[in-house]
């Protein structure tokens, strides 16, 4: 048999596939739209003491509204989940035994309108939402699950129940929603939130298990007050978000390296790796405009959703190597202008503390081996959604 | 984000035909930290950016304002 007639039957075998995987929904390798799933990679750090409104571990926020609860978030290590070895875990560390009516927190994710086309929200043809993940908790009762739709201000709730402290695969059915389409470019469409408390605003009446235009009442009805005690930790790992509307597919596993390419694109530490304690990594270059001026640019480790914010730190930790040799830089405006696209960095650097010999002289930037603490001796670049 | 000044960082540009024009490409921004430490951002001036969104809300307050670039 020829080459072109084994090409034309695979192009007919790869063809009836796709047409199977979207009539009759999850299929395939890349069927699970979240990102950072297993909870593998945490560029920002393992700890994550009293938090409040910041991303935690990569792709995934950390929501509290109007409370004087605390909490520490950690990527913690399981040993007693078979085929999985990290999970976001949220430890209670101040309790609220008594929740005003406006309190609430949560763990979110948020999806690109771009990704989730396959779910063909707002058609006629609309597909469910099979989300399953695994949560071991010791605070045992109802807990509420709700997918926003940023883009048409529609939601939907669901809920799962604890009835033991072990590790559970909880599967929970959203419904199709012929209604509103999901915007097809590279801002928030789905937001996903793992509700941990809520107050009567929004927990009260009946849980809206249905799409609708989104409202408080009936987002959280029935969900415990995780926040009630410190002895309360709550784990979560292997999350999958899949079309359907049926029993979850098995999780579907990603490599390390996969996982981290991913997170790229919402965030990148430069150069370096957060449990890196001597980082030496060259990263940039350029050249003097005097002696005590230079500029110069990066490229980024991978293309990012949108150009990012830059964040340097406050003890900065560089090297300029010259062909005059190395000066140090530990002053935190290293870098005094920036400009950002999704792929690069050009910036400028005045009023440097050593001599650059003159202009003229090339360079390039790498850390000197000297860490702080966490992130300390670091640029952040930051597109997340 | 507790924002206590930002500045507008420009560029030099000359479209072809026209004049050397200043574009504003980003604004730097110094947050306070809730330990009092203070860290600068560079913010690009898009509106899918979401420091940029914060940056914006923080300019409608009275008292706040971008200041502009050098």
């Amino acid at each position: 048999m020829s080459l072109a007639r084994d090409i034309a039957d695979l192009g007919s075998v790869t063809s009836r596939l796709d047409t199977v995987g979207a009539g009759s929904g999850s299929f395939g390798v890349g069927r699970n739209v979240i990102v950072n799933s297993a909870m593998m990679v945490s560029q920002r750090g393992t700890s994550f003491a009293s938090v409040g409104n910041v991303y935690t571990l990569d792709r995934f926020e950390f929501y509290k509204q109007n409370s004087c609860a605390a909490f520490t978030i950690t990527q913690s290590s399981v040993t007693d989940l078979a085929g999985f070895a990290n999970a976001l875990k949220v430890d209670c560390t101040t309790a609220d035994t008594s929740l005003a009516s406006n309190e609430q927190a949560y763990i979110s994710h948020k999806i690109e309108g771009q990704d989730l086309q396959r779910f063909q929200k707002g058609h006629a043809t609309a597909l469910g939402f099979t989300l399953s993940f695994y949560v071991k908790t010791n605070k045992t009762g109802l807990y509420t699950v709700t997918m926003f739709d940023r883009d048409n201000t529609r939601k939907v709730n669901g809920s799962y129940t604890v009835a033991n402290a072990n590790w559970n695969r909880y599967t929970i059915n959203f419904p199709a929603d012929t209604t509103g389409k999901f915007n097809d470019d590279n801002a928030s469409s789905l937001e996903i939130f793992f509700n941990l408390y809520a107050g009567s605003d929004t927990n009260t009446g009946t849980l809206s298990e249905t799409w609708a235009a989104s409202a408080d009442a009936g987002s959280t009805t029935g969900q415990v007050n995780f926040a009630d005690n410190t002895s309360n930790d709550w784990e979560i790992t292997g999350i999958q978000l899949e079309t359907g509307s049926g029993a979850a597919t098995d999780f579907e596993h990603r490599s390390f390296a996969d996982n981290l390419q991913a997170c790229q694109r919402y965030y990148q530490l430069v150069g370096r790796d957060i449990s890196d304690a001597t980082p030496t990594t060259a990263f940039g270059w350029g050249y003097t405009t005097s002696g005590s001026a230079a500029e110069g640019m990066f490229r980024f480790e991978k293309r990012m959703r949108t150009a990012p914010t830059f964040t340097q730190s406050t003890d900065q930790n560089l090297d300029f190597q010259t062909n005059t040799g190395s000066g140090a830089v530990h002053s935190s405006n290293a870098f005094t202008s920036v400009v950002l696209s999704e792929m690069s960095a050009e910036f400028t650097q005045q009023n440097h503390a050593s001599n650059f010999g003159g202009a003229g002289q090339p360079y390039f930037l790498k850390w000197n081996g000297v860490q702080g603490t966490g992130l300390s001796a670091s640029i952040q670049l930051d597109a997340e959604l | 984000m507790k924002i206590k000044s930002a500045q507008y960082i420009s560029i030099s540009q000359t479209p072809f035909g026209e004049e050397e024009q200043k574009v504003n490409v980003t604004i730097k921004v110094i947050e306070e930290q809730s330990d009092g430490q203070t860290i600068q951002h560079f913010i690009p001036i898009l509106g899918n950016n979401r420091h940029y969104a914060a940056v914006l809300e923080w300019a409608k307050e009275d008292g706040n304002e971008i200041a502009a670039a050098d």
